[in-house]
């Protein structure tokens, strides 16, 4: 991947004012997004992968959000700089959505039809006749049978997989140049999850959207992205190829998420789950020093005092752990 | 680890051709028009002091299955014994008596407990219910359950939203071994957990078991959380049982074709097997209207005639392993 990149994030920190208290979601937060490229962002609750989906949208209500920092370059362009009404056309055409339930991400009182049509219509001049058209190119593009048909079709008369297809449909009929997928199959059954991955990876290939793929699912992101950043507590603590994360980890919490998950066929029966201690941590209460330093089975004195700093390994992973720096 | 030479003692639960269908009412009249038929003829045995999984896609009937042995759902048809007693007979009084012996654990540790009672009631609850009613006795009770499930003596007083999700899945853990069960169903019990979690709460139910001989019917759609933990493992499909064997006979040599797949679509944390794999088609036809024959003949793609007109039996294909598939193994 040569090419310059089309999302290119720095030190973004997305903050939060609640109750007199500053919560930092996203706390300098970078990577970038080269044409075509699937980066994953993995973590637990409240680690603040939606957050940063959320910011790249203009998504963040402010208050209590506010941008405390950073830049997000989309296309040469920072889109935090920009105007709401340019942001606008941005959204949902350049950059569009896909979020995780499809029962609740489309409006039941429209036709899937009408609201893949809504994204043309805003975005383009088009005859009635013209969108239609396009609806049921975008339909057969993600493999809904008889598209003439289900256009017309309410989201309650279709199935769960069905419905995150006419999603991904609204998502591409703008062509866009980037995606934001944030966990797109959790909500699905596995055989479903399954296909719509597939598809996925299949539309890539024939569109060259770059995939800004959000889960908690190791396993999901194992089969679609090139690169992963994995976050904790709203800091980036590694990022990788997917071959060097998972085949050599580095940051214990990779490690320790890793090593944590029963695999299919690979882990055995006698021994005990390797766990890491402790709970996720609540925003309201982070350790001082490195934010995992209280879970951190190598954690040391330097760990509890001071933010360790990311550091680039010889293989170009970024590691924020004082054991590299 | 329980040793399958027990098959000549009682189990724990068996079910005879358990059939449930939920009615749908309509018209002016209110008559059935149709059924669900969420749980259909399922004949199962659960042993004690073993773990038997239960997999399956949403809509396949797992938890109903789960609620019918708890009696929270009446059947339509068949037997339900539990320790060799015909349950369905059970008057009021003894069907009391008996939810001593077997509890749930829920999926979702935020709505299943009571936001406005404190762990020391939700954790007594049951045992007031079942008599305790000496309040310094219940706590003491509380206070040691607490300290098995591993939380500390002073949360006993706390209210469930100041627990983390993990924390508040470790009460209901709690709540449910109040009465000294020897049944629990696990119904997506670690599901709703972050992975760091997950582990955690893995690792405390299979220690929970040994110390005190539990059974477990582990219902959950991910497969190698099931894997990991369960003796036997059922795998479901539209209300049938398509496929019962031993853990490590089922995912090593999976015979029914739904079983194939399922395993097959399960993501691996691994890049060097991406899309290596066989993607089942089409979608899991509604419970309402199932198929005829083989109720996996409109995926299957091994398919032939007499699927589509007739209902395969389980058969014995390899030791302790059935699968409901008529040309299986492949």
């Amino acid at each position: 991947m040569l090419e310059r990149p089309l999302l290119e994030m720095r030190n973004l920190k997305t903050y939060f004012k609640v109750r007199g208290n500053i919560l930092k979601a996203v706390d300098d937060v970078s990577f970038t997004l080269a044409p075509g490229e699937t980066l994953g962002l993995v973590g637990e609750s409240g680690c603040g992968k939606s957050v940063t989906a959320a910011t790249i949208m203009g998504l963040i209500p402010i208050p209590p959000g506010m941008i405390a920092g950073g830049e997000i370059y989309f296309n040469g362009v920072d889109l935090l700089k920009l105007p709401e009404s340019r942001m606008r056309k941005i959204r949902g055409c350049d950059i569009s959505m896909i979020f995780q339930e499809p029962m609740t991400s489309l409006n039941p009182v429209f036709t899937v039809g009408d609201q893949v049509g809504e994204v043309i219509e805003l975005h383009e001049k088009l005859s009635r006749s013209e969108i239609r058209r396009r609806i049921i190119d975008a339909f057969r593009l993600v493999g809904i049978p008889a598209p003439e048909k289900r256009l017309d079709d309410y989201p309650h008369q279709m199935s769960g997989g069905m419905r995150q297809r006419v999603m991904i449909a609204m998502a591409l009929a703008c062509n866009p140049r980037m995606m934001i997928a944030d966990e797109p199959t959790t909500a699905l059954d596995v055989t479903i999850q399954a296909q719509i991955l597939e598809l996925m990876n299949d539309l890539k290939r024939k569109t060259g959207t770059a995939i800004l793929f959000i889960t908690h699912d190791l396993g999901v992101i194992a089969e679609m992205a090139q690169k992963v950043a994995v976050m904790y507590a709203g800091k980036v603590m590694e990022l990788a190829t997917a071959a060097d994360l998972y085949t050599e980890p580095k940051h214990p919490y990779t490690v320790g998420l890793l090593s944590s998950i029963p695999v299919l066929g690979k882990t055995s029966k006698k021994q005990r789950l390797s766990t890491i201690r402790g709970v996720v941590p609540s925003l309201f209460s982070l350790p001082p020093g490195c934010l995992f330093s209280d879970r951190c089975p190598e954690t040391r004195e330097i760990c509890q005092n001071e933010d360790p700093p990311m550091t680039t390994l010889a293989d170009k992973r970024l590691v924020r752990c004082f054991n590299y720096a | 680890m329980p040793s399958y030479d027990e098959k000549t003692s009682t189990p724990l639960v068996r079910l005879k051709n358990v059939v449930k269908h939920f009615p749908i009412t309509g018209g002016i009249f209110l008559r059935q028009i149709a059924a669900v038929q969420a749980v259909d003829d399922v004949t199962l045995d659960i042993w004690p002091g073993e773990t038997l999984g239960l997999v399956g896609e949403s809509g396949c009937g797992k938890s109903t299955l789960g609620r019918l042995i708890l009696r929270l759902e009446e059947p339509t048809t068949g037997e339900i014994l539990f320790n060799g007693e015909n349950i369905l007979r059970y008057n009021k009084e003894k069907l009391r008596q008996l939810r001593r012996e077997m509890q749930i654990i829920f999926q979702d540790p935020f709505s299943s407990l009571n936001p406005r009672k404190s762990v020391a009631h939700i954790v007594g609850e049951p045992l007031y219910v079942h008599g305790i009613t000496d309040r310094r006795e219940r706590e003491a009770r509380v206070l040691k359950l607490l300290e098995v499930v591993g939380l500390k003596k002073e949360q006993m007083r706390r209210y469930p939203h100041q627990f983390s999700g993990g924390q508040r899945q470790r009460i209901g853990v709690a709540r449910a071994l109040a009465l000294n069960p020897k049944l629990i169903i696990c119904d997506e019990a670690v599901s709703a957990l972050d992975v760091s979690i997950q582990a955690q709460v893995i690792n405390l139910l299979r220690d929970l078991q040994q110390k005190f001989g539990l059974t477990y019917l582990f219902i959950s759609h991910n497969l190698s959380v099931v894997e990991y933990i369960s003796d036997r493992v059922g795998v479901m499909y539209l209300g049938k049982i398509v496929e019962l064997a031993p853990s490590e006979s089922l995912y090593i040599n999976p015979i029914h074709p739904y079983t194939k797949a399922l395993l097959e679509a399960a993501p691996v944390p691994d890049p060097s097997q991406r899309g290596k794999r066989f993607v089942l088609l089409g979608d899991v036809p509604s419970p309402i209207d199932p198929p005829r024959g083989c109720r996996f003949h409109t995926r299957c793609p091994h398919v032939k005639e007499i699927c589509r007109a007739e209902e395969p039996p389980l058969r014995e294909l390899l030791t302790d392993h059935v699968a409901a598939c008529f040309f299986a193994p492949f």
